[in-house]
């Protein structure tokens, strides 16, 4: 039995309020994301009055530091393409999957708002949710780890004329993520079992 | 809710309300049950009723459950 959505409702306008604030915050990062994605890949940040200089290489996310020896100037632009383009793709995978499970919130809190918290859409998009942080928090690691081997490949053995001091990540796997999809999983189940016991309670006086 | 019920409890409560001469919004009222569920009781569509629901029905109409309810035979 579903509930019409009453205008005035607390908890629609708390609902209201926490999908735009979910909104606000995934075009934030999603922006934040693709310019910093660009950037990796392009090998040059952004200069609003002159040619875009080339990005240091210890921007590079998986590198932890990159002091270069004295004449040595050597930056991303410097790298192959694909290099770059390994060393962007987890960013860009992240925010891909926070805008896609921000998607599938918002979707949650509106059937929450419309009293349809154990429907079966909740079910849906939370399973969808766990999937998502999982299996992209899987593959984002999976991702980095290549980023990882490709830079280690092109830098060791380090030149100690070359750089001073140099040092890239141990290849990181993104568990916050994967444990926010098994949290999601678990909510899943835990609706489920909701819809259950609201179906018992449909025609009870 | 499936139209067919699985039990053969009858509510006479239609019959209840007409002897007294009163009308289910009053007793609505009178029990501060939702006029929704006191439908579904009378047109028998309920599947289970509250021990708190039938007390608040007896005393408002002054009448006992083994008025308001029978079992149908077969």
């Amino acid at each position: 039995m579903s509930k019409g959505r009453k205008s005035g409702d607390p908890r629609s306008e708390a609902t209201r309020l926490a999908i735009g604030f979910i909104r606000w915050l995934a075009i934030l990062g999603g922006v934040v994301a693709v310019v910093q994605f660009v950037a990796i890949v392009r090998g040059r940040s952004w200069s609003s009055n002159s040619a875009d200089p080339p990005l240091e290489i210890q921007y590079l996310p998986q590198i932890t530091m990159a002091q270069p020896g004295a004449g040595n100037s050597m930056t991303a632009v410097d790298l192959s393409w694909w290099i770059r383009l390994s060393a962007a793709l987890p960013g860009l995978l992240q925010a891909v999957l926070l805008l896609l499970a921000a998607l599938l919130l918002v979707r949650i809190l509106r059937a929450i708002a419309a009293h349809r918290s154990f429907g079966p859409e909740v079910r849906r998009d939370l399973s969808g949710i766990s999937l998502l942080l999982i299996l992209g928090g899987v593959a984002m690691a999976l991702l980095d780890l290549l980023a990882v081997v490709l830079l280690t490949q092109t830098f060791y053995p380090l030149d100690g004329r070359v750089w001073e001091r140099f040092g890239i990540e141990l290849p990181s796997v993104p568990v916050f993520l994967i444990a926010l999809g098994f949290v999601a999983s678990a909510f899943m189940y835990a609706i489920r079992d909701g819809a259950d016991l609201e179906k018992e309670a449909v025609g009870v006086v | 809710m499936s139209s067919e019920p699985d039990h053969r409890i009858v509510c006479h409560l239609d019959r209840v309300l007409e002897e007294r001469g009163v009308t289910l919004t009053e007793l609505s009222e009178r029990t501060g049950i939702t006029l929704a569920n006191l439908s579904i009781l009378k047109t028998n569509k309920a599947r289970a009723i509250r021990f708190t629901t039938l007390t608040a029905i007896c005393d408002a109409l002054d009448t006992t459950p083994a008025d308001l309810f029978s079992l149908r035979i077969g």
